[in-house]
C-alpha cells in the first residue's frame, strides 16, 4: 500500500525464508568471511573468463538460497536479480541457467533493493508464494567495466572503493501464522535520482551520499517516524567519505541519530589492513552483507529493526569521459525480525 | 608462492648477467666507467719518422681542459683518436666542449686526423685497446683493425 | 557541450562533501615517486653499462636495447601481478619511465584475452597506450616543423 509520496508499506509482511551468499578470495580473507555460504579460492573459479565467473557466483547463491529454503525452483515464481556488467549478462545467463520467470534489474549497486522491495511487493499481493531476487558483482569483471585493466599500475586515489567480489540471493516467501522467527519486510522507499554535480568517478561514496540522504528523510517522513524507531540504519556501499558526508548531511538536515547506529557495508566487510583506499563497493557490497553478516546478526538479536538503503551510482564509463556528472539513486527497505507476522 | 617465484627470476637474471663477465678484462677496464684510469697514450704504428711526442703533448692539451677528468689516446699513423671522460655536472655542455677540442686541436696539431669522443662505449674500447698495445698482445694489424672499428662504431647514430 | 551551472545546493553540498574528502598526499606521493622512479633508472642504468660492455653499443645507441629490456622486465611483473602494486605505492615513479608504458600495454592484453586474439588482444592492446603514440608522434611531428621553419628562415 502505498504511503505518503513514495513509500510501501506491506501489510502480510513477506518474510526472508533463506539466503545464498557467495564470495572471492578477497572476502575469504576479509572481516565478515564466516557469514559468506561459500567462498572461492580464485578470482577465475575454474571458469575461462570472468564474466562466466561472475555468472556462477550468482548460480551458486540461487542454488544454496533453495537448499536452504528447501524450496524447488519450479516453486519459484520469479527471479528479480541485476548486475554491473553491459546489459547485465551475468545475471541473465544464471537466469538461463535456472529457468525461473525472470526480471532483469539495472540500479548499479542499489539493485539489490530494489529488487527486494519489488519482491516484498509481488509477494506481499500474492503475485507469488516465492521469489528469488539479489544482487551480484565481480572485482575483476566489473573493473574491466568501469576502469583501467586490473593489471595497469594506475595510483588509485585514496577516496577509490574496491569492487567486491560476491553475490547476495534471497528467497523472498509469503508469511504463514506459525512460522518460526525470521526477517519480515515492513516497508520500502523508492528513492529519486539525485545529482549533486560530483563527477570524479574515483570518489562515488562522495557522490551517492546525497542519494541515501534524500531517500532515509523520505521515509522517515513518509511514516512519520523518529530516528530512534530502528536499531541501526545500514548503508551499502558509501565507504568511508561517503558515509561522514551522508551523516553530516543528515545532521544538517535535522536528522539526528547516534553516529554507531548508522552504518555501511562497505566499510565492515573488510579488514582495516587490506588495501581497499575507502571501502568495498559495487551491487555485491549491500546484497552479501545483508544477506549474509546482517541477518546473522538479527538471528542472534543483536539486531531487531533495520533501515536498510542500498546506494546507487548511476554512471558509465562513456558518462564519465563525456565529463557528465554521477546521478546516483537510493532504495531504502525496513526489516524486522519476528515469528509470524507482527 | 609468488616471493619463491620472484627469486627464482632474480637469480637466473644475475646468473644470466654474470655469464657475461669472463672476457680479457683486468681490473683497470673492468672499472674504466667509474674510475679514473689515465693511462699513458699509446701509438700503433711505432713511427719514427713522425714527431715523438706527439700524442704525450695532445694529452696534455686535452687535460687542461676544465671539464675533462680522464683521457685515454690511441695513435694509428696519421688519425689519432681521443677519448676522454667529462665531469658528471658537466655534461650539460658535452656538444659545445666536443666542439671546441676538435677545433682547438685542429688548430694546435696540423696534419694530424683527430677522432674525439666523449662516448662511455669509446672510451672503453680505447682503454682496452691501449692497454693491448702497452702489454704488447696485440699484433700491428690486428690493432689496426680493431682501430678502425672503434672509429666506425663512434660513426653509428641508431 | 555547454557546461551546466551548479545550483546552491549543489555547490553547497560540494563544500560539505570537501571536507571528508581523503586528499592525495601530494608530497609523500611525490617523495615516493622519485624513489621508485629514481630505482628503475637505476635498473636502467645498470642495464645500458651491461649493453656497453658486453655488446657493441655506445652510448648513442644503447637507448633502444636498455628500454626493450626495461619492457619486458614490465611485462613479466605485470604478467605476474607485482607492477600494479608498485604503480599502487608509486604513482607516477612508475608510470613515467618506458616500463610504465610497457604495463599500459600489457595489462590491457591480459584484460582482453578473454575475447580472444583479434578482437580481444589486438584490438585493445593499445587501449590506454595508443593515445601516448599518437600523441607522442603528433607532437614530434609539430617540433619537426617548427625547426625546420626555423632553419629554412635563419638559413
Amino acid at each position: 500500500m502505498l504511503i505518503g509520496k513514495q513509500s510501501w508499506t506491506f501489510a502480510n509482511q513477506p518474510v526472508i525464508t533463506s539466503t545464498g551468499v557467495t564470495g572471492g578470495p578477497f572476502e575469504a580473507n576479509g572481516h565478515l568471511a564466516t557469514d559468506f555460504d561459500l567462498l572461492h579460492e580464485d578470482l577465475w573459479m575454474g571458469q575461462d573468463s570472468y564474466e562466466k565467473a561472475h555468472r556462477l557466483l550468482i548460480e551458486q547463491a540461487v542454488q544454496i538460497a533453495l537448499e536452504k529454503g528447501m524450496v524447488k525452483k519450479e516453486d519459484v515464481q520469479f527471479f528479480l536479480a541485476g548486475d554491473l556488467v553491459n546489459q547485465i549478462t551475468p545475471t541473465s545467463f544464471a537466469a538461463r541457467t535456472n529457468e525461473i520467470p525472470y526480471f532483469g534489474l539495472f540500479g548499479a549497486c542499489s539493485t539489490s533493493m530494489e529488487g527486494l522491495a519489488l519482491a516484498a511487493y509481488i509477494v506481499n499481493y500474492s503475485g507469488a508464494y516465492h521469489v528469488l531476487t539479489g544482487a551480484s558483482s565481480h572485482n575483476a569483471a566489473i573493473e574491466k567495466q568501469f576502469r583501467y585493466p586490473t593489471e595497469y599500475g594506475g595510483q588509485k586515489p585514496p577516496t577509490a572503493q574496491w569492487t567486491i567480489t560476491g553475490a547476495g540471493i534471497a528467497l523472498v516467501s509469503q508469511a504463514k501464522s506459525g512460522d518460526s522467527p525470521a526477517p519480515h519486510i515492513l516497508s520500502a522507499t523508492i528513492g529519486k535520482v539525485i545529482d549533486m554535480g560530483i563527477n570524479d568517478p574515483f570518489n562515488m561514496g562522495g557522490a551517492m551520499a546525497p542519494a541515501a540522504v534524500d531517500t532515509i528523510l523520505a521515509h522517515f517522513r513518509d511514516f512519520k517516524l523518529t530516528s530512534d524507531y530502528y536499531d541501526a540504519i545500514i548503508t551499502g556501499d558509501l565507504g568511508y567519505v561517503g558515509r561522514e558526508a551522508a551523516y553530516d548531511l543528515l545532521s544538517q538536515k535535522g536528522f539526528d541519530m547516534a553516529k554507531d547506529k548508522f552504518k555501511d557495508c562497505g566499510l565492515m566487510i573488510y579488514k582495516s589492513n587490506q588495501p581497499v583506499l575507502s571501502g568495498g563497493s559495487g551491487a555485491g557490497c549491500s546484497a552479501t552483507v545483508l544477506y549474509g553478516h546482517i541477518l546473522n546478526q538479527m538471528k542472534v538479536g543483536k539486531l531487531k529493526r533495520i533501515l536498510f538503503v542500498a546506494t546507487g551510482a548511476l554512471l558509465s564509463p562513456l558518462s564519465v569521459q563525456q565529463n557528465e556528472s554521477i546521478p546516483c539513486i537510493a532504495h531504502a527497505v525496513a526489516i524486522e525480525y519476528g515469528a509470524g507476522t507482527l | 608462492m609468488m616471493r619463491r617465484l620472484c627469486l627464482q627470476l632474480l637469480f637466473t637474471f644475475t646468473l644470466f648477467l654474470s655469464g657475461c663477465a669472463s672476457n680479457g678484462d683486468g681490473k683497470t677496464e673492468r672499472f674504466a666507467l667509474l674510475k679514473e684510469t689515465n693511462p699513458k697514450p699509446m701509438d700503433i704504428i711505432d713511427a719514427t719518422d713522425s714527431k715523438i711526442g706527439d700524442e704525450e703533448a695532445v694529452k696534455k692539451e686535452v687535460i687542461k681542459n676544465d671539464h675533462i677528468y680522464d683521457v685515454v689516446i690511441v695513435k694509428n699513423g696519421k688519425e689519432m683518436l681521443v677519448a676522454y671522460k667529462i665531469k658528471h655536472m658537466h655534461r650539460f655542455q658535452m656538444k659545445q666542449v666536443e666542439k671546441k677540442l676538435t677545433k682547438d686541436l685542429n688548430k694546435k696539431f696540423e696534419g694530424i686526423h683527430f677522432i674525439v669522443s666523449s662516448d662511455y662505449k669509446i672510451f672503453l674500447e680505447a682503454v682496452r685497446l691501449n692497454k693491448l698495445l702497452r702489454e704488447n698482445e696485440i699484433p700491428r694489424e690486428e690493432a689496426k683493425k680493431e682501430f678502425k672499428q672503434i672509429v666506425e662504431l663512434k660513426e653509428e647514430k641508431t | 557541450m555547454q557546461k551546466q551551472q551548479k545550483t546552491i545546493e549543489q555547490k553547497n553540498y560540494e563544500k560539505l562533501q570537501g571536507k571528508h574528502e581523503l586528499k592525495r598526499p601530494i608530497a609523500k606521493n611525490c617523495l615516493k615517486a622519485f624513489l621508485v622512479g629514481g630505482l628503475f633508472c637505476t635498473v636502467g642504468q645498470a642495464i645500458s653499462y651491461f649493453y656497453i660492455y658486453f655488446f657493441n653499443f655506445t652510448e648513442q645507441t644503447v637507448g633502444n636495447p636498455t628500454s626493450a629490456t626495461m619492457v619486458f622486465i614490465a611485462l613479466l611483473l605485470t604478467g605476474f601481478g607485482i607492477y600494479d602494486r608498485i604503480g599502487q605505492f608509486a604513482g607516477a615513479g612508475s608510470a613515467v619511465p618506458v616500463t610504465g608504458f610497457g604495463n599500459a600495454i600489457i595489462s590491457a592484453a591480459i584484460e582482453h584475452r578473454t575475447e580472444g586474439f583479434v578482437l580481444g588482444v589486438g584490438s585493445n592492446m593499445f587501449k590506454l597506450a595508443g593515445s601516448v603514440i599518437v600523441f607522442g608522434v603528433f607532437s614530434a611531428f609539430v617540433v619537426a616543423l617548427i625547426k625546420t621553419l626555423f632553419g629554412m628562415l635563419g638559413g
